[in-house]
């Protein structure tokens, strides 16, 4: 939690960071390959990890390993869940994007 | 020390039994499938089932003077050898000599027998500055074929007949033929090639699967790596016990290239690029 990035900056999220958030959000804790299937092609099962580490390295996203039930056997599978400060900079991102679209309707100011 | 722990405690063994698959399934298949590439043929594999044809000359030293003379002659054995080893030629002995009557009979294709037949001519010219020009040309045939060899001798000899009155010909028909085994020289040889492909295979499997090990750290295994693998071996112990062998592969590809993505990404260049890409958007 290191990065956590405490300014009062917006926290920009990418598009793919945006998915993710929104279906741990929406669903609360998930495997990366349901958020794979959730995405509807939108995110690749070689990138999901790596996106999740590095949102995790940003404090957005939170994990633990789920062992195996009976009958599955093999290596334990990692479940993800957004943290406060994920969910927050999802929710702000959403409002922001609203915002732009409304002013952009509304012929805003910019 | 049980066997068990016996594999786990030596490394070599521990690695081996880790590694196991990656070695046994390339491995595998390139022997099998260099194995089915070697095309039938219609010789018998034993040397005492073959007898041999042929015919070997010496032309006299006495051209050594002139090197021209001595040239044309090179290249004219060459021509004729090269016409002995060709399709064509091998076509019109089979069926003048009769050779292969069964596998004629049975509708193997003539072309085909004349190709399993090339193998088996033995062509050989040496120049020899002192004693003249010598040259060699046999065949090795089935020993069913015994009768025909002094017919294929004939056309032999009929092919160097430019040669009759300056050549000391001496032919040799149905010998015992002393030749190396040709067949399994090439069936080991392909093995040989099968097998080492086969290795080549399995240390870049291996070296691509210990990569993580090798060149990332301990949490991005367990972050990024692990979990792949994870659900790789979940997807595959979904279609259950069954055969569905190509949906099987269909996943092995699949997570293979996530798996190979997920290191590009997780490259120090790939954080590079996927910045610069965050970046342009």
């Amino acid at each position: 939690m290191d990065s956590v990035n405490n300014s009062e900056e917006l926290p920009r999220l990418s598009k793919k960071e945006m998915i993710i958030l929104e279906l741990l959000v929406n669903t609360g804790e998930m495997y990366g390959l349901e958020m794979v299937k959730e995405s509807e092609g939108n995110l690749k099962r070689g990138s999901i990890y790596v996106l999740l580490s590095r949102m995790a390295e940003k404090g957005y996203v939170e994990s633990r390993e789920e062992p195996r039930i009976f009958p599955e056997v093999g290596i334990p599978r990692r479940k993800f869940w957004a943290t406060g400060v994920g969910e927050s900079a999802y929710k702000a991102n959403v409002l922001a994007q609203e915002f732009f679209k409304t002013d952009i309707l509304l012929g805003g100011t910019g | 020390m049980t066997d068990r722990e016996f594999e786990t405690h030596v490394p070599l063994f521990r690695f081996l039994n880790k590694h196991k698959w990656m070695i046994i399934v390339p491995v595998l298949f390139c022997v099998i499938y260099f194995g089915i590439s070697l095309k039938p043929n219609y010789m018998p594999a034993t040397e005492g089932e073959r007898i041999t044809a042929g015919l070997s000359g010496e032309i006299e030293a006495g051209e050594k003077e002139n090197i021209d003379a001595r040239n044309e002659i090179i290249g004219e054995i060459k021509s004729i050898q090269r016409n002995i080893g060709s399709e064509a030629f091998l076509k019109r002995l089979i069926l003048r000599n009769d050779l292969f009557r069964k596998e004629r009979a049975d509708g193997i294709d003539l072309g085909h027998l004349a190709r399993s037949l090339q193998p088996w001519i033995h062509l050989n010219m040496e120049d020899r500055v002192e004693r003249g020009i010598y040259f060699s040309a046999f065949i090795l045939l089935d020993r069913r074929d015994q009768d025909q060899a002094a017919g294929v001798n004939m056309d032999l000899n009929e092919e160097f007949s430019a040669f009759s009155g300056t050549a000391k010909l001496s032919s040799f028909g149905g010998l015992s033929s002393s030749q190396p085994g040709a067949t399994n020289m090439i069936f080991y040889l392909k093995l040989l090639i099968g097998l080492s492909l086969g290795f080549l295979i399995s240390v870049l499997l291996i070296i691509l699967r210990e990569s993580p090990n090798l060149f990332y750290s301990e949490k991005t295994r367990e972050e990024v790596f692990k979990p792949i693998i994870s659900d790789w071996e979940l997807e595959r112990s979904e279609l259950g016990l069954k055969s569905h062998f190509l949906r099987r592969v269909v996943i092995d590809m699949r997570f293979g290239l996530a798996f190979v993505s997920a290191m590009l990404r997780r490259n120090p260049l790939g954080d590079l690029v996927e910045l610069g890409l965050r970046r342009v958007r």
